[in-house]
């Protein structure tokens, strides 16, 4: 994608936003190193202790929002079929599996599946509505 | 064996990989009683210390953006980015003769029907005991492939996150703020230095360096901003260490290295070159 097509797209969907993801652009530019008098300790992960703890009783995921401020949340054709993709998992994907069959009862849990290496969710069918719609209320 | 283990192995890692979802799911489902999702928010930046060079002692320390050093551990991106170093990095000097590079005629041996024998073309046909190479290919082959500059720097930013996880990746420098500090300029630290560099060449350095540090079975990678020409003379007899410029660094070194040793400046270039590449 070129600049001026970026930007044209940005405008649009901006609009459509939240307002708590219209700030994108801020983020994007988010300074690499900070001193020690700039940090919040609310960006360090001693305030995110919930995340770092062990394997057996992790319990917290978090989506990231694409650069121009979607969830990424896409449709995909595989063999023929139209399968639903969520990308940009950190952390618990197996709880959020979970969480996504007790939410979206036409889900089943044959029709899940989790990419372990990239940390993806792949649903066979067609749910990217659904799926905007919970998670939007979240992340 | 060899044959044995390629095919099994997969299966194994599936079975292991079933028994591990299955295990964790039942754990989920009594865990999840309300129908609520988990969402949490990841930290934004992670805190790194700056050390003076011979000692590595902490001097001071910074926050660094996570996309740089926490970013979760992606295989599949590691591998697509060493698979891809290493092709590029093949000489491609292999130089077998074609069937028309021979040196031999290209007359029909004998004739097509009537001697009882075979049917022949000429010598040089990669059938015969002294023919040519069939497919020969001529040097220098170019097996480079290519990737996405944004993968490929995704790609650094995982190794450095790696190293910094567990904890052997050691930044040599300071912040600007730290410079101005006064306390930090004490007279007992005169020999110390913001840089990678010893004040002499003599390989008597490098070997009270590796002693203090224990360094000795490591291998050691040094990052630098600049050509440091004390330290590689110092480290010239070391098979174990390395020392980059920033520019010339693989993601192959930074995963193969048991401690990384980075300047501040040098990582501060490294993070400016990568983000003008994926523009």
């Amino acid at each position: 994608m070129n600049k001026a097509t970026a930007i044209k797209t940005f405008v649009r969907y901006n609009s459509s936003l939240q307002p708590k993801f219209r700030s994108f652009v801020k983020q994007q530019n988010e300074k690499d190193f900070l001193s020690k008098n700039e940090v919040q300790y609310s960006d360090l992960p001693s305030s995110c202790s919930r995340f770092e703890r062990k394997k057996k009783d992790l319990g917290a995921y978090f989506i990231r929002r694409t650069n121009f401020g979607y969830l990424p949340v896409y449709k995909k054709y595989k063999r023929g079929a139209v399968m639903t993709e969520i990308a940009k998992i950190s952390g618990d994907s197996l709880l959020l599996k979970q969480d996504i069959i007790h939410n979206i009862p036409s889900i089943k849990q044959k029709d899940i599946v989790i990419r372990p290496d990239s940390n993806k969710i792949i649903i066979r069918g067609f749910y990217v509505d659904e799926l905007n719609e919970l998670l939007s209320k979240y992340f | 064996m060899f044959i044995g283990r390629s095919i099994i192995s997969p299966i194994k890692n599936f079975w292991v990989r079933q028994i591990c979802q299955s295990s964790s799911l039942a754990a989920s489902v009594t865990e999840s009683v309300g129908h609520n999702l988990h969402p949490y928010k990841p930290p934004r930046y992670v805190l790194a210390s700056l050390r003076s060079f011979p000692s590595l002692e902490p001097k001071s320390f910074i926050s660094v953006n996570w996309k740089l050093l926490a970013q979760p551990l992606r295989r599949d991106i590691l591998w697509k980015a060493v698979v891809m170093e290493a092709n590029c990095a093949r000489v491609g000097a292999s130089n077998p003769p074609s069937r028309s590079q021979m040196g031999y005629s290209g007359r029909k041996l004998h004739a097509q029907k009537g001697t009882g024998r075979a049917r022949v073309g000429d010598k040089g046909s990669p059938i015969r005991l002294e023919g040519g190479r069939a497919h020969a290919r001529n040097a220098p082959n170019d097996y480079s492939t290519k990737l996405p500059f944004k993968v490929y720097t995704l790609a650094y930013r995982v190794a450095l996150s790696h190293q910094y996880k567990t904890g052997n990746l050691f930044i040599v420098g300071l912040d600007k703020e730290s410079k101005a500090d006064k306390n930090l300029q004490s007279p007992s630290r005169e020999n110390e230095v913001e840089v990678c560099e010893f004040l002499t060449n003599d390989q008597l350095a490098a070997d009270n360096f590796v002693e203090a540090h224990d360094f000795k079975l490591r291998n050691v990678l040094f990052i630098v901003n600049e050509e440091r020409p004390n330290l590689t003379k110092a480290f010239e007899s070391y098979k174990k260490f390395k020392v980059i410029e920033y520019a010339k660094v693989d993601v192959r070194d930074l995963l193969k290295a048991n401690r990384v040793i980075i300047e501040f400046s040098a990582l501060t270039n490294l993070l400016k070159l990568m983000k003008h590449h994926e523009q």
